[in-house]
């Protein structure tokens, strides 16, 4: 199935006409990694201030953590049209998948790791291993990220 | 025009460190990785400082204290990415020296840093003095240190496209 899909989007005009423009795609991937420091820089701060002892200081953890949702909002909309502008390449490969499905995973921790913060004016703060495998998640999806470049791609059939 | 006139690059890429990385199938992933996580933290961290000096981003007290708290993640960030991106560089040196986004952004690394020098030594610079208007000289330098930042980021994605 995934398959069809890829092979649909590879042969659709838009994708072909991405794929022309190189500039476009580097532009693309750069502002990815612009997001990644929108993400992991606050996400990094709000980990350190919830599960290392070392003060929100002047960024305050809450604020922190909404700026995480608008990075997730600009790392969607580049991911996309990332792989939209390799859809073989990408949709397909196994580093990808398990990339969504620690995404899918982060994003829950995300939403669980807010609720808790909401609540913690009644003394229940997050847990600190929660936050910290939350960190450790991100850490590992930009991993999937890069490494989809060099490695996972399915066996030639 | 002679790239390597003194063989300096050619000595660096034959180094056993940079045989090594060049020679591993996981080495040059795993330390580019390395490298985004770096970038990441300095583009994350100096974008906040600047929107900030800017106006654009408003943060509870003074922005001294916002330095105090973002500053240590742009320099653990910085020094991560500098020594990912020597590895990676030592790995391909002579390729590197001649590519042309790799030049332009150590050109826009050192407008960065001297940006920041300007802005360090000004006097009407946060914490010198009370007031709330930032000189405009100063509303500049975190203009210049934000495109700056972002166009280290677009050429260094752009090397691996030439």
């Amino acid at each position: 199935m995934l398959e069809h899909l890829a092979a649909g989007l590879a042969g659709s005009a838009f994708v072909q006409a991405l794929q022309e423009q190189v500039w476009a795609v580097a532009l693309i991937q750069a502002l990815h990694i612009v997001a990644i420091g929108l993400l992991l820089f606050p996400a990094a701060h709000a980990t350190l201030a919830l599960a290392g002892g070392r003060g929100e200081g002047a960024f305050p953890v809450g604020q922190a953590l909404r700026w995480t949702w608008l990075a997730v909002a600009l790392l969607v909309v580049t991911g996309v049209l990332t792989v939209l502008s390799d859809p073989e390449r990408t949709l397909l490969n196994s580093l990808f998948q398990a990339k969504m499905v620690l995404l899918v995973v982060a994003l829950a921790a995300s939403w669980w790791i807010e609720r808790r913060l909401e609540a913690a004016e009644h003394g229940s703060a997050p847990p600190r291993l929660v936050a910290a495998l939350w960190l450790v998640l991100w850490l590992a999806i930009i991993l999937c990220g890069r490494l989809i470049a060099y490695f996972g791609a399915p066996p030639a059939a | 025009m002679p790239t390597d006139p003194s063989g300096l690059f050619a000595t660096i890429e034959a180094s056993a460190p940079a045989m090594a990385i060049a020679g591993s199938d996981w080495a040059f992933p795993l330390i580019e990785t390395a490298h985004v996580v770096g970038v990441a933290l300095v583009i994350g961290s100096i974008l906040l400082l600047d929107l900030a000096l800017l106006g654009v981003l408003r943060f509870p007290g003074r922005h001294e204290a916002l330095q105090n708290t973002v500053l240590p993640w742009t320099w653990g960030g910085f020094v991560l990415a500098l020594l990912t991106g020597m590895a990676m560089f030592a790995s391909a040196a002579t390729r590197y020296a001649t590519n042309i986004p790799f030049l332009a952004k150590m050109a826009l690394l050192m407008l960065a840093g001297v940006n920041m020098a300007f802005f360090n030594s000004h006097p009407g610079r946060p914490g010198a003095r009370r007031g709330e208007n930032l000189p405009g000289a100063l509303r500049a330098s975190a203009g210049i240190s934000l495109c700056a930042w972002l166009g280290v980021v677009v050429t260094g994605r752009w090397i691996g496209f030439v």
